[in-house]
């Protein structure tokens, strides 16, 4: 199979988004021709999670007690989904749609298609060999391997299926796996990680949360935070206002503050360790992406700061 | 269903219980717990989690402090204004599982409020309970609020009351509720204690409860954090892994007593 052929007969209907190279970095955006597409693209620094949880979602707009809400239904695909990212959208799904599942990120869900592409080794700071998440099991459409001459294209899901056939596009039989050894120092984090509900009162917290600034920027590129705030917005003459979705960040002072100005996790060291139990403890919410690593100012390393508690 | 969306129901009775405490009913029909919550909404000012101080299907009733922004702009509110509601949610008391024991009910300050609906719930079925023993703190008189209901719980239940400064015409205690507690003699087999009130309070009446042979998992308390969406998604309330929204905000103290922040 192709890529660019694969990627025209998906366009018809559908906004594309991809991987495109800007300033250095590989970012999702949407595009419209093949051409856009960085097609060597590593890791994009931003993961694919736009796509279902913008960063600003109207919830809905309101003129006194009249109520407006749209429930989005654009249909999208995604076209270059790494696996880790794969296991975080997954792992984003199993979050927002229990209990009462949230309706925005449902809708958009619902209608975005995720054509995934296997990795044929691990980049600068990935640690998907910790978590087996260089797998590409379940989670995604259509996977993509490269193979001699083309790429090896197999339906990951019933969409998927339906979809290739539509579109008249024949499977191959398998799709190889990556095969990713864990490292050394991997297997040493991966053992700490099974300690850390012991590790919790250690002293190397308040250590490594020094380095930390709180700006908020590892939750920004992690593909499985969702935490977000509500905002009420009014129009300069009071007459409509409307409600916004916005990601919000458990790293920010703010986050916790209450009525009386009260914080519950003002200290630095509490907002700090608070990430790393809600990823490596609290279920299996990290996949090894590494982007926390590339993007934090002061290179803080979640490994590194696991194995000196 | 949209979790977001409002529904807009007209205040019927607005009541002042001190300079900065009023007391809102709503004509908002439920079944609700004790102990639950609402998200409360103005337009064009914003919305706010409020605790649900009554115990009926047929309206709803929030005491709500001028402490903000929104609570502000409730206060200017009289009956026949309209307000957003979201909820409720929230676990909440069940009281169905407390019936035959003796019921503690500690509240100081605010706390007071959540704890209201489980008197209430007490008040409509006195005969479930081997007794109701109700201890409430406040700064000085001119705080202590729910007055009216106070004089109906005194000659329904047994009712402690303290002030940390009193005035001449208080005849109650005055000291914190810790010595209110310990005043009594309180019967822990078959007994539950449900508290709400400052972080501080909270610790000592725990350390009072303990010393009275309480176990920890006797010991009921309700949670407050900053509940944004009150559906268990955007993770305002986290304390730990627990969401207060929806995991809480009423947690048994055993369950919630080694949590970090």
């Amino acid at each position: 199979m192709q890529l660019e052929a694969l990627f025209n007969k998906l366009k018809h209907g559908r906004r594309i988004v991809a991987p495109v190279s800007r300033e250095g970095y590989f970012v999702y955006e949407t595009v419209h021709n093949f051409k856009e597409i960085a097609i060597d693209f590593t890791l994009p620094i931003y993961p694919p999670k736009e796509v279902m949880l913008p960063q600003h979602e109207p919830v809905y707009s309101f003129k006194g007690a009249n109520v407006r809400a749209t429930i989005p239904s654009e249909k999208t695909v995604i076209f270059g989904v790494r696996p880790c990212d794969v296991r975080a959208i997954g792992v984003m799904d199993n979050f927002m749609f229990s209990g009462i599942a949230e309706p925005y990120y449902k809708a958009r869900r619902e209608n975005t298609l995720i054509v995934a592409i296997q990795c044929a080794k691990q980049f600068e700071n990935c640690f998907c060999d910790v978590f087996g998440s260089f797998k590409l099991e379940k989670g995604h459409d259509i996977g993509l391997a490269r193979g001699s001459g083309g790429y090896l294209i197999k339906a990951g899901s019933k969409l998927g299926e339906d979809t290739l056939k539509s579109l008249k596009i024949k499977q191959d039989s398998k799709l190889p796996q990556a095969n990713f050894k864990i490292t050394k120092p991997h297997q040493q984090f991966k053992a700490r990680i099974g300690e850390l509900d012991k590790l919790s009162d250690s002293k190397h917290w308040d250590t490594a949360a020094t380095e930390c600034f709180s700006c908020g920027g590892c939750t920004i590129v992690c593909p499985t935070c969702q935490c977000f705030d509500i905002e009420d917005h009014s129009a300069p003459n009071l007459a409509t206002g409307k409600r916004i979705r916005t990601w919000d960040s458990c790293q920010l002072k703010p986050f916790t503050r209450v009525a009386g100005k009260y914080h519950f996790r003002g200290k630095r060291t509490d907002r700090f360790r608070h990430r790393y139990y809600h990823k490596l403890v609290w279920g299996d919410n990290c996949v090894g992406c590494g982007r926390c690593v590339t993007i934090c100012p002061t290179k803080i390393d979640m490994r590194e700061v696991v194995l000196k508690l | 269903m949209n979790p977001y969306k409002p529904k807009f129901v007209k205040i019927i009775k607005v009541e002042e219980m001190t300079s900065d405490i009023r007391l809102f009913r709503v004509d908002f029909k439920c079944r609700h717990r004790p102990g639950q919550f609402i998200e409360v909404f103005l337009p064009h000012y914003g919305e706010a989690p409020m605790s649900i101080c009554s115990c009926s299907t047929q309206y709803l009733e929030m005491t709500v402090r001028a402490v903000g922004n929104v609570t502000n702009a409730i206060h200017k509110l009289n009956v026949g204004d309209t307000i957003g509601i979201r909820g409720p949610y929230g676990n909440g008391y069940d009281m169905k599982s407390l019936k035959g024991k003796h019921l503690y009910i500690i509240g100081g300050g605010t706390g007071v409020a959540p704890l209201r609906g489980i008197i209430k719930y007490a008040e409509q079925h006195p005969k479930d309970f081997a007794s109701v023993n109700i201890f409430m703190g406040f700064r000085n008189p001119e705080q202590v609020f729910f007055k009216e209901d106070i004089e109906l719980w005194q000659r329904m239940f047994n009712v402690y009351l303290t002030v940390d400064q009193p005035s001449k015409a208080w005849r109650h205690c005055c000291g914190v509720i810790t010595t209110l507690l310990e005043k009594q003699k309180l019967i822990n087999e078959n007994g539950v204690a449900m508290t709400c009130g400052p972080p501080v309070m909270i610790k000592f009446v725990i350390k009072s409860l303990n010393a009275a042979g309480f176990r920890n998992d006797q010991i009921f308390m309700s949670l407050e954090r900053l509940m944004r969406c009150g559906i268990g998604k955007c993770g305002h309330c986290m304390v730990s892994n627990l969401y207060v929204c929806k995991d809480g905000p009423v947690f048994r103290y055993d369950q919630v007593q080694d949590k970090k922040e």
